[in-house]
C-alpha cells in the first residue's frame, strides 16, 4: 500500500466503562494516513464507543489516543480539541442536522464560527460539496423537507465542509430505506479515492469489500481480527470472525 | 333510595315513559330528506339571529303594537319563526293531523303571548329547544348539547348586547378616550404631544412589514388592516356632544379641536398609508421568496423592532440634554418615563419587559444548566426567589427599596424601576421554559455541534439555543401574554398606565359610578392584544414548521 502515509491515529490500550460495564477493554490499533478502515461488529461490540473516544465524544478511562502528534484526554487543551475536532469529520447514524437551519447554513456554520471564514467563501464552498455530494438543488431546504438519504448525504457535506483530515463514519447507512442506502455509499466511495483517512463503522460488506484497506473485527469491546478484505473474508482465522461471517453473509 | 339530584331525574324519566312512548310512536321512522344535519344546523343559526333581531327590537322600542312600520319591520320576523315551527313539525311527526295541529297552535299561542318580551322569548326559546330535540332525536345524537350552548349564547348576547347599545353611557369613554390611550401628561400637554407620533408611524410600519413576510393572501391582511384604520378614523374624530350633570352644560366629548382634515388626522391617514404601502411593497417582493430569504428578512425586521423601539424611546426621553426645547411654560428635555401613560404605556411596559425579559431568561436558563458553580447557583438562587414571591410585592419591593441601590447609580423613576421588575419577574418564568426547551434539545444535535469543533458556548447560542425557542413558542407566548396582563398592576406605584385611568375614570364629577362601562372596555383593551399575540403564536408555530402538513419534522 504505497499511498499510505505516516501513522495519524494511535490508539494503546483505550478502555471505556459505563459502571460496571467495560464497552471497551484495550484497543490498540495504528491507522496510517489515507487508509480506510472498516469496523465490523455486532450490536454492543463496542465499534461505536471506538470512535466517538477518537474525538473525545466519548471520555476513555484507560489507555492512550494520539492522533496527530495531539494526545487525546481530558488535560487535552481547549485549543488543541478545538483543532483536533475540526481535523477530524463526523457522520452520524441519525445524521444530527440542526433543524433550524436550512441545508446550506448547517453546512457553513462551523467554517464560519470555528475557522472564520467569510459567509462568501463558506457558501461558495458549501455548494461544491453539494455538488460532490449530489444534491446542489436543495441547498436552501429544511432538514425536513429532505429524504433519509439526502439528509446523510448534507450530513456527509457538512462534515467534509471543515476540510478534515480524517472522516469517522457512524453507521452512516443503518437508519436509511434500502434504496436511499447506495446514494450515500456511493458518495464515501467517491470520498475514498481522495486522500483522506476513513473509518467506517459499517454493516455494509460490499463497501468493505470494495474499498477498505483494513478491516476489523470487534466483539465484547475487543479488538478480534484485523485483516485486508480479500483475506479477512475469504481467510478468517479466527472462531469468531468465521461465526460472525457465517451469520450475516 | 339515594337522595340526590340523579334519582329525581330518574324518576322524572321514569313517570314521563308512557308520554315519551306516546311521542315515540307518533315520531316519523325516517327523516324526510331535506330534515338534515344542515337545515338543523341553518334552522338553529335562523334561531339565534331570530333571538337577536327580536332582542334588538327589544331594547331599541320598536315592537310597539301601535306603531305600524315596527310590524312592518317584524313581519319578516315572524314569518321566518313561522317556517321555522312548520319545518320541524313536519319533520318530526308522521301524519298524525290532529296532533301536528296541537302542537302548531300551541306554538301560535306561545309566540301570541303579549306580555313581557323577555317571557315570550323564553317561552319561544323552550319551544325551540323541545321541538328542535324532537328532530334530532331521530339521528341519536347528543345534539342536546348545541342546542343547549346556541341557548346560553343567545341569552348571554340578548343581555351583552342590551346592556352595550341601551343602557350603558359611553361618553364616559368617548370623553376619556385620548386620556387612556396616551395618558394625563400629554392629554393637558399636546404641545410635547409630537414625541409620541415617531412611535406610531414605527409600530404601523413594523406591522405591516411583519404581516408581509407572512407570504399569506394580501386579504388577510388588507380586510382587518382597513376595519382597523377605519375604526381608528372614527375612534379619533367622533365628536359627540353631552350635557354635563355637573355644570348644568352641553359640553364636547373631545379635548382638542379637530376636523377631517385638522394635523392630527393628517397623520394618521400618513401612518396608514405608509402601512398600506410597506405592505404591498414588501409583499410583491417577497410572496414568492424561498424560505431562508424571507427568514433573513424577518431577522432584519426583528433588529429594526428593538432598534425601532430605542428610537421611539428616546424621542419620548432623550438622554441628557439632547433635543431640549423652549416650550409655553419651561424648557423641557424629552418627558420622563414617569409621566407616561394610558394603554400605550401599558403596551411599551408589556414590550420592554417581554424583550428584557427574554434576555434575562435566556441568561438565569443557561446559568441553571451551567457547570460554573459561581454561575449556577445565583442563577437557582434568582429563579426560586423572584418566582416565589407575588409580583405585588416585588413591584412594592421597585418602588420602596429599589430606590436605594438603583439610584445612586441610575437615576431610575418609577416606570423604568417597573420595568426591571417586569423583565426579572419575566424573565424568571421565561428561564424556566427555555430550560425545559434546552433539555428536549436532542443530544445528538449537540454532539454534531461539538465534533464540527463548535465550542460550548458556540453550541448553546446557534444549535441549543434556536432549537429551544423553536419547541417553545406556545409556552414563551404564553408568558408574554401573562406579562401584557400584569401590567396593569403597575397601578399599585400610581404610574398611570391604562387600567388605572379607567378605574379613576368613574369618579370624575360627570360620570360617577359608570363602572361597568369603564371595565368592559379595559377587558376589551386586554383581550384585544392577547388575543392578537395568541394568533400570531400560532402563525410562528406554522412558519417554524411544527404544525406543517407536509409530515413530521426530523431530528
Amino acid at each position: 500500500m504505497s499511498k499510505l502515509g505516516n501513522v495519524i491515529i494511535d490508539t494503546s490500550g483505550v478502555k471505556v466503562n459505563f459502571g460496571d460495564f467495560w464497552a471497551l477493554k484495550g484497543i490498540s490499533m495504528k491507522i496510517r494516513k489515507g487508509e480506510i478502515v472498516v469496523v465490523l461488529g455486532p450490536s454492543g461490540s463496542g465499534k461505536s464507543t471506538f470512535i466517538r473516544t477518537l474525538n473525545r465524544l466519548q471520555p476513555h478511562s484507560g489507555g492512550t489516543i494520539e492522533i496527530d502528534g495531539i494526545t487525546v484526554d481530558e488535560d487535552t487543551s481547549v485549543a488543541d480539541m478545538k483543532f483536533l475536532r475540526s481535523e477530524i469529520g463526523f457522520v452520524f447514524q441519525q445524521f444530527n442536522l440542526f433543524p433550524h437551519m436550512t441545508v446550506l447554513e448547517n453546512i457553513t456554520l462551523a467554517p464560519m464560527k470555528v475557522k472564520g471564514a467569510t459567509r462568501q467563501d463558506a457558501e461558495h464552498e458549501a455548494h461544491e460539496l453539494l455538488d460532490l455530494v449530489g444534491i446542489p438543488e436543495q441547498a436552501y431546504k429544511y432538514p425536513s423537507a429532505l429524504s433519509g438519504g439526502q439528509q446523510q448525504r448534507v450530513a456527509i457535506a457538512r462534515a467534509l465542509a471543515m476540510d478534515p483530515k480524517i472522516m469517522l463514519f457512524d453507521e452512516p447507512t443503518s437508519a436509511l430505506d434500502p434504496e436511499m442506502i447506495k446514494e450515500v455509499l456511493d458518495v464515501m466511495i467517491d470520498l475514498a479515492k481522495r486522500d483522506i483517512t476513513m473509518i467506517v463503522v459499517t454493516h455494509e460488506m460490499g463497501f468493505a469489500m470494495a474499498v477498505a484497506d483494513r478491516v476489523v473485527l470487534f466483539d465484547e469491546g475487543e479488538l478480534v481480527e484485523q485483516n485486508t478484505p480479500a483475506e479477512f473474508f475469504d481467510n478468517p482465522q479466527h472462531k469468531r470472525t468465521k461465526l460472525f461471517l457465517e451469520q450475516i453473509l | 333510595m339515594i337522595e340526590d339530584t340523579s334519582t329525581t331525574v330518574g324518576e322524572l324519566y321514569h313517570r314521563t315513559r308512557h308520554l315519551r312512548r306516546w311521542i315515540d310512536s307518533n315520531l316519523l321512522e325516517d327523516a324526510p330528506k331535506w330534515a338534515t344535519r344542515e337545515t338543523e344546523v341553518g334552522g338553529m343559526l335562523a334561531a339565534t339571529i331570530v333571538g337577536l333581531v327580536a332582542a334588538w327590537m327589544d331594547i331599541s322600542g320598536i315592537l310597539d303594537p301601535l306603531n305600524l312600520w315596527a310590524i312592518l319591520h317584524a313581519l319578516p320576523l315572524f314569518l321566518l319563526a313561522f317556517i321555522f315551527y312548520w319545518m320541524v313539525t313536519f319533520s318530526v311527526f308522521r301524519g298524525n293531523w290532529r296532533l301536528i295541529l296541537f302542537i302548531l297552535s300551541c306554538w301560535g299561542i306561545m309566540g301570541g303571548i303579549p306580555v313581557d318580551f323577555q317571557f315570550a322569548t323564553t317561552v319561544y326559546w323552550l319551544g325551540m329547544v323541545v321541538s328542535t330535540y324532537l328532530m334530532v332525536i331521530k339521528y341519536r345524537t347528543n345534539s342536546m348539547i348545541s342546542i343547549a350552548a346556541t341557548a346560553f349564547i343567545f341569552w348571554f348576547l340578548q343581555a351583552f348586547f342590551a346592556f352595550v347599545f341601551n343602557e350603558a353611557e359611553w361618553d364616559v369613554i368617548w370623553t376619556n378616550r385620548q386620556l387612556g390611550t396616551i395618558g394625563p401628561y400629554f392629554t393637558r400637554t399636546p404641545e410635547e404631544s409630537w414625541r409620541l407620533w415617531p412611535a406610531f408611524f414605527i409600530a404601523i410600519a413594523l406591522g405591516s412589514a411583519a404581516y408581509a413576510l407572512l407570504q399569506e393572501e394580501k386579504r388577510k391582511f388588507l380586510i382587518p388592516y382597513s376595519v382597523f384604520s377605519a375604526i381608528l378614523i372614527i375612534v379619533v374624530n367622533y365628536q359627540k356632544n353631552y350635557y354635563s350633570n355637573w355644570n348644568q352644560e352641553v359640553l364636547s366629548n373631545r379635548t382638542y379641536a379637530a376636523d377631517w382634515g385638522d394635523p392630527i388626522m393628517l397623520k394618521i391617514y400618513a401612518a396608514i398609508i405608509l402601512g398600506y404601502i410597506i405592505f404591498m411593497f414588501l409583499h410583491d417582493k417577497y410572496k414568492d421568496a424561498e424560505d431562508y430569504i424571507v427568514n433573513v428578512a424577518q431577522r432584519r425586521l426583528m433588529i429594526a423592532a428593538v432598534a425601532g423601539f430605542f428610537f421611539a424611546y428616546f424621542t419620548l426621553d432623550p438622554p441628557g440634554d439632547f433635543g431640549c426645547h423652549t416650550s409655553e411654560y419651561a424648557i423641557t428635555c424629552g418627558v420622563s418615563p414617569e409621566e407616561w401613560g394610558g394603554f400605550s404605556l401599558n403596551l411599551i411596559l408589556a414590550v420592554a419587559g417581554s424583550v428584557l425579559g427574554f434576555g434575562v431568561g435566556i441568561l438565569l436558563a443557561f446559568g441553571r444548566q451551567s457547570d460554573l458553580s459561581f454561575f449556577k447557583w445565583p442563577s437557582i438562587a434568582v429563579i426560586e426567589i423572584i418566582r416565589s414571591g407575588p409580583l405585588v410585592a416585588w413591584l412594592f419591593i421597585a418602588f420602596i427599596l429599589m430606590p436605594d441601590f438603583i439610584n445612586p447609580v441610575y437615576e431610575a423613576d418609577s416606570v423604568v424601576r417597573t420595568i426591571i421588575i417586569l423583565s426579572l419577574f419575566g424573565g424568571c418564568y421565561i428561564a424556566e421554559i427555555l430550560r425545559g426547551g434546552l433539555q428536549a434539545v436532542s443530544s445528538g444535535q449537540v454532539e454534531a455541534s461539538n465534533a464540527l469543533g463548535m465550542s460550548p458556548t458556540q453550541t448553546k447560542l446557534f444549535v441549543e439555543l434556536p432549537s429551544a425557542i423553536r419547541t417553545t413558542v406556545p409556552a414563551l407566548v404564553s408568558s408574554v401574554i401573562g406579562l401584557w396582563k400584569d401590567t396593569s398592576l403597575v397601578y399599585l406605584l400610581g404610574v398611570h398606565d391604562g387600567f388605572n385611568l379607567i378605574r379613576i375614570m368613574p369618579e370624575q364629577r360627570d360620570f360617577l359610578g359608570l363602572h361597568k362601562e369603564v371595565y368592559l372596555v379595559a377587558g376589551f383593551m386586554f383581550f384585544i392584544f392577547a388575543y392578537y399575540l395568541s394568533r400570531i403564536s400560532m402563525r410562528v408555530e406554522v412558519s417554524l414548521g411544527l404544525r406543517s402538513d407536509t409530515g413530521g419534522e426530523m431530528t
